[in-house]
C-alpha cells in the first residue's frame, strides 16, 4: 500500500487565451485600447501575450503551457492596459484552484472583475489562542477571561513592490460596542516568513464594568471578533499612523468569531490569510475574457504499481487486429484524441515500442480507407501519435530549419500581396510577386537542405507509415510523397510558417501584413508539395491569383529537391531495412585517395577516384557510372574528421574512420573539404557506435603522428568534433506519470468501456465478426470491433488494471484524510483545497 | 451590395473545397490539395437582392485549429461539412458547433450542416436520419450535397444568404415572410 511520501502530485496548466471583448472604453478619447493578457498563479506572473494594438475587442489567440511546481490557491488573468506609462490593469478574471475542474478542457466567457489590490492575498499566519480564566473576588459577577493572541510567524507573505516588510495587527471588534481593540507586532524587514513570535492579551469582561473602555459584558464580548491582519510597511509614516488612513499595503486578513473559539483549550493552527471583504462591489461592466483552461493534477505512485497497466499498453502493437489492443481502445473511448495520443507517444517512445505502434495503426488504417488520396487525412490514433511526436522532439529540427527565414519575413516586412484585391496603395504586383518568390524559394532550400538532420525518431515513423501504403497502393507512385508530406509539411512545416508563436519560432505574434505575407508563403509551400504529389500536374481550378506562383513553383528543379526530400526523411534508418530501399545520391564528384592497406609499413599510393555518398554508403570506383572498387556501410563510418596536414604533407585531407581502419582522402580545395565533411557527418551523426575520440594525425612511419602511441588500435586522443546535431535532443519521460494519465483516462471513460463491454458479451458469435457499436446516446462515437473475443478480453483486463489502481487511489485518499490535521502548515484552516481533493 | 461573409469548415478531405468551388466557378475539381486558407468572391441574387459573398474555404487539417477561432469571430454564417463517407469527420462537428458558439457568445448563428459526397451511396457510413437529427440537435438547417454530381450545391450558401438576412434583416427592415429555406 501506498505511504504519503510515496506519492508525488504532479500539476500541469494549459490555458488558451482567445479574446476579449467589451473592453470599456478610454473615457476621453472614447477609442480603442492596446493591451495585453497576462497569467498568474497567485501572485507571481508566468505568461504574458503580445501586445494587440487599439481595440476594444483584442483578439490575443494565444496558448500557455507548463507545469506548475507549487501549490498555488489562485489563478488569474489580468488584462492590462499598454498604452499608460505604469502598468494599468483594466480588469482580470481570478479563479481557485479547486473551481478549475469546472471550466476543464471547455471554453468559457468569464466577465472581468475590477483590480483588487486587496484581493490579491496568498500565504498564511500561525497563531495561538488561549483562555486565562480572571479570578474575580466580588461574588455576583460572571467570571470573566483575558485571551491571549499570540503571533507566531508567517510564511509566503505576497512581495510588493520587490519588497516585504510585514507586520501583524490583532484587533478585537465587538458587535454591539462597535469598539475596536487594536495591537500590532514589530515591522519584520525584507522577508515573506517574518517570525514574529508576540503575545496580546485582551480582556473578556463580564458585565457591570461596561463603562470602561476596555471591559465587556461576557456575551458582548463573545460576540466578537478576532481579527488578525498583516501589512507590508511600506514607509516609516504608515506606521505612525498606524489604525488611520495609511497603513501600508494589506497583505492579508484572518476573521475568527470569538464564540467559534472553546475557551477550555489551547488553539494554534496555521490560518491561510484571506482578501478583505470588500463593501464597495463596483457593477462597472469591464468587458469579458475568454479562455480555454485545462488544469490537471496527477497523482503518482511508484513505478511498481504501474506494471501492469505499462505492459498492457506497450504490448499493444503485438496485438492484432490492432483495434481489440489497449492503446487503439483508449482512442476511441477518450472526447479528444490528442489527450490519448500524448500519454501513449510518449510512453511508447520512452519505451522503444513507438515505431511497432505506428506501424500497426497505420497498416490498420490504410486498410480501412477506401480513397488513398484522403489517407492520413483526418483525426485518428495515429495522426495524432505522429503530430505529438513532431510537436515533441520536432521543435530543435524545426528551429534550427526555417528560424532564420521566418525571422528575416517578420523583420524585412516586404510587401508580399499578390492577391490583385487585397493590394494596398501604391504596391506594385509584380514586385510583390518577386519578393513573395524568394521568400518561398528560400524555406523550400531550407527545408529539402535539412533532411539528414531531420531526427531520427521522426525519420523511423514516417519510414513505417510510408512502409504501409506503399505495401497497399503499389500501383500508386506518388503515394509515397502524399502520406510523408501529409504529415512534414501539412501538419508541421505549413502551421509553423503560419503561426510561428504556436511552434516557438517567434516570441511575438505579428501584425496583419505579416500574418499574410506568412499565410500566403504557407500557401505557397503546400501548395509545391500538392504538385510533388499529384500524378499529374494541374491548377487553376482555385484561387487565380496563385496561378502564377504555382507554375514557377512546378519547376522540376523545386519538384526533385522536395522528392529528394522526402525520401530522405522516410528512409529508413536500421541497417538491415537499408538494402531493400532504393539509395538516395546525397553527393558525388572525384576527390584522391589514399590505399587503404593494413600493413604497417610500405608505400600507400594515393589515386583518383570517383565518390559517391548515398545515405546508405559511401563507396568509390575508378570513374563514374563504374562499379565501385569499395563500398562503406553508413554505420561503419565511425567519425569524419579533418587530418592534420603534416601526415602526408598536404593539405584538404580528411578522413573516414571505420572500425579497423581509416581512409585517408583529399579534396581539390578548402570549399570541397568542407562539404563533403559536412554532408559526411551529418549522415553519419546518429550511427550508435560513433566514436568519441579520434587521432588528429595518420599513423607514419609506426606511431600516430599526434599522440606518438605506437599501437595502430590506440584510442583516438583528441575528442571528434560536433557531438549529435542540435536536432537530436534528449527528453526527459516521466513513463510513471504517462501511465496514470492513462489511467485516468479510462477511468473517466469507464462507462463506454463497460457499455463496449456489454455489447461484446452479447453478440452471440464468438469470433472474427464484425460488430458495430452505436451508444444509446446519441453523440456516443461508434465502436469498430473486429475481433470481439481479443477485445473483449482486453476491455475486462483494462478494468481488472484500472480499478486496481483506483482502489490504489482511494486508499490514498483516506490514509491523507487521515493523516492531515487541519491547522497543520501543510492543511491551515480556511485553505480552498487541499491535498485530499483529487481531480 | 450587402455583404456576407461566409465560412466553410470541417474535417479535412470532407469537400470543403469541391462545394466552395463548385459553387463560384462551377467545376468539380476531382484532386484532393489539402487547403491551408483560400478566400473566393461571388455574386449571387437571394429573394431578388444581390449579394457578395466572401467565401473563406478554411483548412480541415486540425493544426490549423489555431486560426479557426479567428474565422469564427469574422464570419456571418457557417457551413459545418462532413462526408457521408466518414463518420469520424460527422462526429467532429459536434466540436465544431460548440467552439462556434463560444465565439460568437450566442446561440443563435447562423449556419447549416451539410453532408456532403452523397453521390456516393455505395459508401455511405452516416445517414441521413442522422444529419437530420443533427441538425435538429443544433436548430440549424441540413442539406446533403454532392460537389460531384452538383447537388444542392448552390442551395446551401443561398439558404446561408436568407438565415444570415433573417438574423440581421439589412438597415431598411421590409418586412419579409417566412424564408423558404430547408429548416427541418
Ligand atoms: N465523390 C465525391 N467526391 C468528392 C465530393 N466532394 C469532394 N470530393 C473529393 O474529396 C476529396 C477532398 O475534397 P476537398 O474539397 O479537397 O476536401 P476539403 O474538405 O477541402 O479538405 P481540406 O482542404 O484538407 O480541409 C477530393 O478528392 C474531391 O474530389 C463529392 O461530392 N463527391
Ligand atoms: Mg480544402
Amino acid at each position: 500500500m501506498a505511504e504519503l511520501g510515496d506519492v508525488r502530485i504532479e500539476e500541469s496548466l494549459k490555458v488558451k487565451i482567445g479574446e476579449a471583448k467589451n473592453l470599456p472604453s478610454h473615457t476621453v478619447s472614447n477609442s480603442g485600447r492596446s493591451t495585453f493578457c497576462s497569467i498568474k498563479i497567485d501572485s507571481e506572473t508566468i505568461y504574458k501575450t503580445s501586445v494587440v494594438e487599439k481595440s476594444l475587442n483584442p483578439f490575443y489567440g494565444e496558448e500557455f503551457q507548463g507545469e506548475i511546481p507549487k501549490k498555488f490557491r489562485f489563478l488569474s488573468f489580468m488584462v492590462h492596459d499598454n498604452g499608460s506609462k505604469t502598468d494599468k490593469i483594466i480588469g482580470k478574471v481570478t479563479l481557485k484552484k479547486d473551481e478549475l475542474y469546472r471550466y476543464h478542457n471547455k471554453e468559457h466567457w468569464f466577465p472581468l472583475t475590477p483590480i483588487d489590490v486587496d484581493a490579491q492575498v496568498q500565504g498564511k499566519v500561525h497563531l495561538e489562542i488561549r483562555f486565562d480564566e480572571i479570578l474575580n473576588t466580588e461574588p455576583e459577577s460572571f467570571s470573566s477571561h483575558r485571551m491571549a493572541v499570540r503571533i507566531l510567524e508567517c510564511s509566503d507573505l505576497t512581495v510588493i513592490n520587490g519588497s516585504c516588510n510585514p507586520y501583524a495587527v490583532v484587533m478585537v471588534t465587538h458587535t454591539k460596542s462597535k469598539h475596536k481593540d487594536v495591537k500590532r507586532t514589530n515591522v519584520k524587514k525584507k522577508t515573506i516568513c517574518p517570525n514574529f513570535d508576540e503575545t496580546f492579551f485582551f480582556d473578556l469582561e463580564n458585565k457591570g464594568q461596561n463603562h470602561d473602555r476596555n471591559l465587556y459584558t461576557f456575551d458582548d464580548a463573545f460576540n466578537g471578533e478576532l481579527s488578525i491582519s498583516v501589512w507590508h510597511d511600506d514607509s516609516k509614516v504608515s506606521r505612525e499612523v498606524l489604525g488611520n488612513m495609511f497603513p501600508g499595503a494589506f497583505l492579508g486578513e484572518v476573521k475568527i468569531p470569538l464564540r467559534d473559539l472553546d475557551i477550555q483549550s489551547v488553539h494554534k493552527a496555521w490560518y491561510c490569510l484571506q482578501a478583505r471583504e470588500n463593501s464597495k462591489q463596483s457593477r462597472l461592466d469591464l468587458g469579458s475574457l475568454r479562455l480555454k483552461i485545462s488544469y490537471t493534477a496527477d497523482y503518482v505512485f511508484l513505478s511498481h504499481y504501474y506494471n501492469d497497466l505499462r505492459c498492457l499498453i506497450l504490448r499493444s502493437c503485438d496485438v492484432r487486429p490492432i483495434s481489440a489492443s489497449a492503446a487503439y481502445l483508449l482512442g476511441e473511448i477518450v472526447d479528444n484524441r490528442a489527450e490519448a495520443a500524448q500519454p501513449l507517444l510518449k510512453l511508447t517512445y520512452h519505451h522503444g515500442k513507438l515505431v511497432l505502434l505506428v506501424k500497426a495503426l497505420a497498416s490498420w488504417e490504410v486498410s480501412k480507407t477506401v480513397d488513398p488520396n484522403t489517407l492520413f487525412r483526418g483525426n485518428s490514433l495515429v495522426t495524432k501519435i505522429i503530430d505529438e511526436l513532431m510537436k515533441f522532439i520536432g521543435l530543435p529540427y524545426l528551429h534550427s530549419t526555417i528560424k532564420i527565414n521566418i525571422d528575416d519575413i517578420c523583420s524585412e516586412q516586404k510587401p508580399c500581396e499578390i492577391d490583385p484585391s487585397r493590394l494596398k496603395d501604391g504596391e506594385n504586383l509584380s514586385e510583390n510577386m518577386e519578393n513573395l518568390k524568394s521568400y518561398v524559394l528560400k524555406i523550400i532550400d531550407s527545408i529539402t537542405a535539412s533532411g539528414l538532420v531531420c531526427p531520427t525518431a521522426m525519420r523511423e515513423v514516417f519510414h513505417a507509415i510510408k512502409e504501409s501504403a506503399v505495401s497497399q497502393y503499389s500501383g500508386m507512385p506518388t503515394i509515397r510523397y502524399l502520406v510523408v508530406s501529409s504529415f512534414i509539411f501539412l501538419r508541421f512545416f505549413a502551421p509553423a510558417i503560419l503561426g510561428p508563436k504556436l511552434f516557438e519560432l517567434r516570441p511575438d505574434t505579428q501584425d496583419s501584413t505579416v500574418n499574410r505575407t506568412l499565410t500566403l508563403i504557407s500557401k505557397s509551400i503546400q501548395g509545391l508539395v500538392n504538385i510533388v504529389s499529384a500524378k499529374n500536374i494541374s491548377f487553376g481550378l482555385k484561387e487565380e491569383y496563385m496561378v502564377p506562383l504555382f507554375e514557377s513553383l512546378s519547376d522540376p528543379i523545386h519538384v526533385d529537391k522536395v522528392k529528394m526530400f522526402l525520401d530522405i526523411i522516410s528512409s529508413s534508418c536500421g541497417a538491415h531495412l537499408r538494402n531493400i530501399e532504393a539509395p538516395i545520391i546525397l553527393k558525388e564528384g572525384t576527390l584522391i585517395k589514399r590505399a587503404q592497406g593494413r600493413k604497417k609499413f610500405g608505400l600507400k599510393n594515393f589515386k583518383k577516384r570517383y565518390f559517391c555518398l548515398s545515405n546508405q554508403h559511401l563507396s568509390y570506383s575508378k570513374s563514374k557510372n563504374e562499379k565501385p572498387l569499395c563500398v562503406i556501410p553508413i554505420e561503419d563510418i565511425l567519425a569524419v574528421e579533418s587530418l592534420q596536414e603534416e601526415s602526408f604533407k598536404m593539405n584538404y585531407m580528411f578522413q573516414v574512420v571505420q572500425p579497423q581502419r581509416a581512409l585517408y582522402v583529399q579534396a581539390h580545395n578548402c570549399v570541397e573539404e568542407k562539404e563533403w565533411l559536412d554532408i559526411l557527418t551529418k549522415v553519419c551523426n546518429t550511427n550508435k557506435n560513433r566514436l568519441r575520440t579520434y587521432h588528429p594525425a595518420a599513423m607514419v612511419n609506426g606511431h600516430w603522428l599526434c599522440c606518438k602511441s605506437v599501437d595502430i588500435m590506440a584510442v583516438g586522443c583528441t575528442p571528434v568534433s560536433g557531438g549529435l546535431p542540435v536536432t537530436e535532443i534528449k527528453v526527459n519521460i516521466d513513463s510513471d506519470r504517462e501511465v496514470e494519465k492513462i489511467h485516468s483516462l479510462f477511468l473517466t471513460n469507464m462507462d463506454k468501456l463497460d457499455a463496449y463491454q456489454d455489447c461484446m458479451r452479447n453478440a452471440t458469435d464468438a469470433c472474427g465478426c464484425q460488430e458495430v457499436y452505436s451508444g444509446d446516446t446519441e453523440p456516443h462515437p461508434m465502436l469498430v470491433i473486429d475481433d470481439t473475443k481479443i477485445c473483449f478480453e482486453t476491455v475486462t483486463e483494462i478494468q481488472k488494471c484500472v480499478i486496481s489502481l483506483e482502489q490504489e487511489h482511494k486508499r490514498y485518499v483516506k490514509l491523507v484524510q487521515r493523516q492531515t490535521v487541519i491547522g497543520s502548515i501543510d492543511a491551515p484552516i480556511g485553505e480552498d483545497c487541499n491535498s485530499t481533493s483529487r481531480l | 451590395m450587402r455583404e456576407y461573409k461566409i465560412v466553410v469548415l470541417g474535417s479535412g478531405g470532407v469537400g470543403k473545397s469541391a462545394l466552395t468551388v463548385q459553387f463560384v466557378q462551377g467545376i468539380f475539381v476531382e484532386k484532393y490539395d489539402p487547403t491551408i486558407e483560400d478566400s473566393y468572391r461571388k455574386q449571387v441574387e437571394v429573394n431578388g437582392c444581390q449579394c457578395m459573398l466572401e467565401i473563406l474555404d478554411t483548412a480541415g487539417t486540425e493544426q490549423f485549429t489555431a486560426m479557426r477561432d479567428l474565422y469564427m469571430k469574422n464570419g456571418q454564417g457557417f457551413l459545418l461539412v462532413y462526408s457521408i463517407t466518414a463518420q469520424s469527420t460527422f462526429n467532429d462537428l459536434q466540436d465544431l458547433r460548440e467552439q462556434i458558439l463560444r465565439v460568437k457568445d450566442t446561440e443563435d448563428v447562423p449556419m447549416i450542416l451539410v453532408g456532403n459526397k452523397c453521390d456516393l451511396e455505395d459508401e455511405r457510413v452516416v445517414g441521413k436520419d442522422q444529419g437530420a437529427n443533427l441538425a435538429r440537435n443544433f436548430n440549424c438547417g441540413f442539406l446533403e450535397t454532392s460537389a460531384k454530381a452538383k447537388v444542392n450545391v448552390g442551395e446551401i450558401f443561398c439558404d446561408l444568404v436568407r438565415l444570415i438576412n433573417q438574423k440581421n434583416p439589412e438597415k431598411v427592415p421590409k418586412r419579409k415572410k417566412k424564408s423558404n429555406c430547408a429548416l427541418l
